[in-house]
């Protein structure tokens, strides 16, 4: 009975200790008076935002990576890989290109489509390289 | 139910919950998607809320898989399960129901030979 007891006590505390790092290591950081975020500052609204030319997409689309340019931003899709829910392939075709038009097409207005593009996001993509 | 697909169930379950919470807590930002709206409104980051889901998932997993309270914790993920089907609705709603439902069954049968539980009552 006291390993049972001392099991779930176990548990427990190995949960506290964990969601405690967790918490603890996604705290929003606050320095001068202007918030940072400790996982996702390319999300922030205060990160620098990086550009980037399509020519660094397309050398940075190698094999395991996949960045991609939708509507003027830069995606980091990656990690979406294996999480879309439409399937992999259509990630993979789209990596080191500018997949606007592919993504209008597939998703129109979707907001949980965008909603996903936002938590990817690295940076824009600078106005002048489409015109090279 | 026999003792051995009791058995198999729990393992099967463990193997699932361990799986999805390892992959929320390397990959929160790909599940973060899947967050419903309502959770905007916390105080925690999206990507803190996906890891601590998975964290809670991995410790659950592990509860189970060792057998200690395996009804409460097959209900417990089963009723997870059960508002993550609700919630994405379609045909993943439909498999994730079917899980849920699985996992019920664990909860209804008494715990199997391979528990703590079962160990401890025994004696």
């Amino acid at each position: 009975m006291k390993i049972r007891l001392y099991s779930s006590i176990g548990l427990v505390i190995i949960f506290i200790l964990g969601a405690t790092y967790i918490i603890q290591n996604n705290r929003p950081l606050v320095k001068n008076n202007e918030v940072y975020t400790s996982v996702s500052n390319n999300n922030s609204e205060n990160a620098i935002e990086l550009e980037y030319d399509m020519s660094e997409i397309e050398s940075r689309s190698t094999k395991g990576n996949c960045w991609a340019a939708i509507d003027e931003n830069v995606y980091d899709l990656t990690s979406w890989i294996n999480q879309h829910p439409g399937g992999r392939e259509k990630i993979i075709e789209l990596c080191g290109t500018d997949a606007t038009g592919a993504f209008e097409a597939m998703h129109g207005d979707s907001s949980k489509a965008k909603q996903a593009l936002i938590l990817l996001k690295i940076g824009t993509l600078n106005p002048s390289s489409n015109d090279k | 139910m026999t003792n051995k697909s009791l058995i198999l169930l729990r393992f099967v379950w463990v193997a699932l919950f361990a799986w999805f919470g390892t992959e929320q807590l390397l990959h929160p930002e790909a599940w973060a998607v899947n967050l419903p709206e309502w959770t905007g409104y916390l105080p925690i980051p999206a990507e803190a809320l996906v890891q601590l889901n998975g964290w809670i998932e991995i410790v659950l997993a592990t509860a189970l898989l060792i057998g200690v309270h395996t009804r409460l914790v097959a209900v417990l993920l089963s009723f997870h399960l059960l508002s993550i089907a609700i919630e994405m609705g379609g045909a993943i709603g439909m498999r994730d129901m079917t899980l849920a439902l699985m996992g019920l069954a664990i909860a209804l049968n008494p715990p199997d030979d391979w528990t703590l539980d079962a160990k401890f009552k025994k004696k």
